[in-house]
């Protein structure tokens, strides 16, 4: 049971790769923060260099009040679960989940207690005799992820633990893992690019893009007010759409012109009146409706496919070259290639600086702030 | 009952057969004429009484030789050394594949040093080491500096040590280089399971890496062996037919055999050293086998 304090670490690989850059991050005991971004954004060198695998370039790593640049892996009480499974191939399930309580002297009788245990919560008690090479991909993650929890070690990292598991046992794996989190009240720190994962299962979300931090927050924070562009279009699916556009004042009224239509918004984005800005809408905020308006609905759009996905249906429509897509109910009369209007639900629209993609809402606050 | 046809599936597999006997035939007739063909010769000499009268005499000759006492003294001499020399040159030689596998400044430098003695023809090994050990040589020399009476290093009983050096320092650096691959070859993620699982470095060494490297152990002991044996070529260039006795080898034997015109007894002696070469590397493929048998992919 730790907290685990990052203060500006930076990794810079051999050959000039900058995969870590400035990162700050408090993680406080028994929490779970999940790290999430694009491939190559550095959630694995991160958790790495928390585990002691990968030396740090600059910066200071604390597990509780422990500076532990200097310390061994080994010694910094932590399990890891590692992307690529590490099993040892020559040990059963059983030796291989026994393998670290072995290293730490825990006594016999205590060791086939506990594995058995765990075993048993993960359904791998009938292949505790098998080894790795007589198991399948899910079996392989699941004695991985047995070889961490086995320990009571104060921290667990844990490097996309469930991506290769089938739908149903990454989503039984899923609930299974955050009750383990409240049962064990110990740090969790999990890497993964899937955003059920991401939303279901963190206190707190550390969006990750090139090596940098782009957000902290709870998963609700987030989806309701991302700092920019980038965490607004990495988080919801369908991804959120963007309209290029422009803040106008007018009658002691604020909207933002775009799609050839202009959107109510809030009088507090007046101090921005005449920026060029890109509006972020997600296509749940959105919905088809008959009549064109001359505000808040983008008219004369086109159907171009209809994706089913059993009670809700995802409509992807255009607007000369402007793509967006619209969740609604199923309804009859949705062919390709007919016209749609779609109305914005203006109070969940997101506004960014068309240069910096910061999210001006922010901005301001920070500014007043 | 009627003969069945072959099916397309057999005459397929007929055609594959032929074929690969085509391509294998220039280096099977290689081995037959150079290899199987001489031993079929030395079995046949190996039982009977002379090449001119020829009687078959089965195993007087391999009694003839167990009871010679040179034949003795070889093989004692020679399993003596290689149980000395080849456990020090394997396990030497990992050591130091282990020891440059750390970031040490001048790496290549080391490693082309330690390549160097493979390079150089035996011949001139064999000069400048009779240049350092010899009675009047360097070694001596430097010793009367510090007062101390000079040693006839080859004809003592640390003759047997200056050959197992010889041996060392003529065979670390290949073998030294192949455990340096298998290292490399480690699948890094399973260290760091390890370490993360709290193993110190003796026990990553232990419980995991060893498992990878069994094979090449297991090919480093073998080239090891078969070089030990053929330590003769050293030991004869340096001192001659009849050395000092703790260094007369198999080969000695063999050789000397082979000048006397004592065939029948060369060739026996040859087929029990081949029968207990053979056993030993099938008794190490054995264990290998059991021991690296899951990690192979
Ligand atoms: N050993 C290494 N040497 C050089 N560059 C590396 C090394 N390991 C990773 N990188 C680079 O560092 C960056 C971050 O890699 P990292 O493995 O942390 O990504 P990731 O976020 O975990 O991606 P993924 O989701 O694909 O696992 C990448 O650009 C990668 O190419
Ligand atoms: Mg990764």
């Amino acid at each position: 049971m730790a907290s685990i304090t990052l203060k500006n670490v930076d990794k810079t690989y051999d050959g000039d790769v900058k995969a870590v850059s400035g990162f700050d991050l408090e993680i406080k005991d028994k929490e779970f923060v999940i790290f999430v971004g694009p491939s190559g954004c550095g959630k694995s060198t991160t958790l790495r260099m928390i585990a002691g695998l990968e030396e740090i370039s600059s910066g200071e790593i604390y597990i509780g009040d422990r500076l532990v640049n200097y310390v061994e892996p080994r010694d910094r009480d932590i399990a890891m679960v590692f992307q690529s499974y590490a099993l040892y191939r020559h040990m059963t399930v059983y030796k291989n989940m026994a393998f670290s309580l072995k290293m730490h002297k825990v006594p016999k009788e205590e060791i086939d207690r506990r594995v058995r245990e765990t075993a048993e919560m993960l359904g791998l008690t009938h292949l505790l005799d098998r080894k790795p090479g007589a198991l399948s991909g899910g079996e392989c993650q699941r004695v991985a992820l047995g070889r961490a929890l086995v320990r009571s070690p104060s921290v667990f990292l844990l490097d996309e633990p469930l991506s290769n598991l089938d739908a149903k046992l990454r989503s039984d794996m899923r609930a299974e893992i955050i009750k383990l989190h409240k049962k064990l009240q110990t740090t969790f720190v999990y890497v993964t690019h899937d955003q059920t994962e991401a939303m279901t299962m963190g206190d707190r979300i550390v969006i990750m893009k090139k090596g940098l931090i782009q957000q902290v927050d709870s998963p609700k924070d987030i989806y309701d007010h991302p700092k920019n562009k980038f965490v607004a279009g990495f988080i919801g699916t369908p991804q959120m759409n963007f309209f290029d556009g422009e803040i106008k004042t007018e009658g002691g009224r604020c909207f933002a012109e775009a799609c050839g239509s202009r959107f109510a918004i809030d009088g507090r984005y007046a101090a921005f009146s005449g920026r060029k800005v890109c509006v972020g809408v997600r296509p749940e905020h959105m919905e088809l409706c008959a009549g064109a308006a001359p505000e808040n609905v983008i008219s004369g759009g086109r159907i171009e496919l209809v994706e089913l996905l059993g009670s809700d249906i995802n409509v992807h429509a255009s607007l000369g070259d402007i793509r967006f897509v619209v969740r609604s109910q199923w309804q009859s009369g949705l062919e390709m290639g007919s016209a749609v209007n779609v109305r914005v639900d203006t109070s969940r629209i997101h506004i960014f600086d068309a240069e910096t993609e910061e999210n001006l809402a922010m901005t301001e606050t920070e500014a007043e702030a | 009952m009627t003969r069945k046809q072959p099916g397309p599936e057999q005459l397929r597999r007929r055609k594959d057969r032929l074929n690969s006997l085509i391509y294998l035939s220039p280096s099977l007739i290689g081995v037959m004429v150079f290899f199987l063909v001489p031993f079929m010769v030395v079995i046949y000499y190996s039982v009977i009484d002379n090449p001119v009268n020829k009687d078959f005499v089965l195993i007087d000759n391999f009694i003839k030789v167990i009871k010679n006492s040179a034949f003795k003294q070889a093989a004692a001499n020679t399993a003596k050394f290689s149980l000395v020399a080849v456990p020090g040159a394997v396990v030497l030689a990992l050591l130091l594949a282990m020891l440059l596998e750390n970031k040490i400044p001048g790496k290549s430098r080391f490693r082309t040093f330690f390549l160097s003695p493979m390079m150089v023809p035996v011949a001139s090994v064999v000069l400048i080491w009779q240049v350092i050990f010899h009675y009047n040589g360097a070694l001596n020399g430097l010793l009367s500096v510090f007062g101390v009476d000079p040693i006839d290093w080859l004809k003592t009983d640390y003759s047997q040590i200056m050959i197992v050096i010889l041996f060392w320092w003529k065979n670390l650096g290949y073998n030294m280089i192949l455990f340096m691959a298998a290292l490399a070859n480690i699948p890094k993620t399973l260290v760091e399971a390890a370490s993360v699982d709290g193993a110190s470095s003796f026990s990553r060494f232990w419980h995991i890496k060893i498992r990878y490297l069994s094979p090449t152990i297991l090919f480093v002991t073998i080239l090891s062996l078969i070089n030990s044996f053929k330590v003769f070529r050293e030991v004869y260039l340096l001192t001659g037919d009849y050395p000092y006795e703790t260094l007369y080898m198999l080969q000695h034997f063999m050789n000397n055999k082979f000048s006397s015109f004592d065939y029948q007894m060369l060739s026996a002696a040859a087929i029990i050293m081949a029968v207990v070469i053979v056993a030993i590397i099938g008794a190490l493929f054995y264990a290998e086998n059991r021991f690296g048998k899951d990690v192979e992919q």
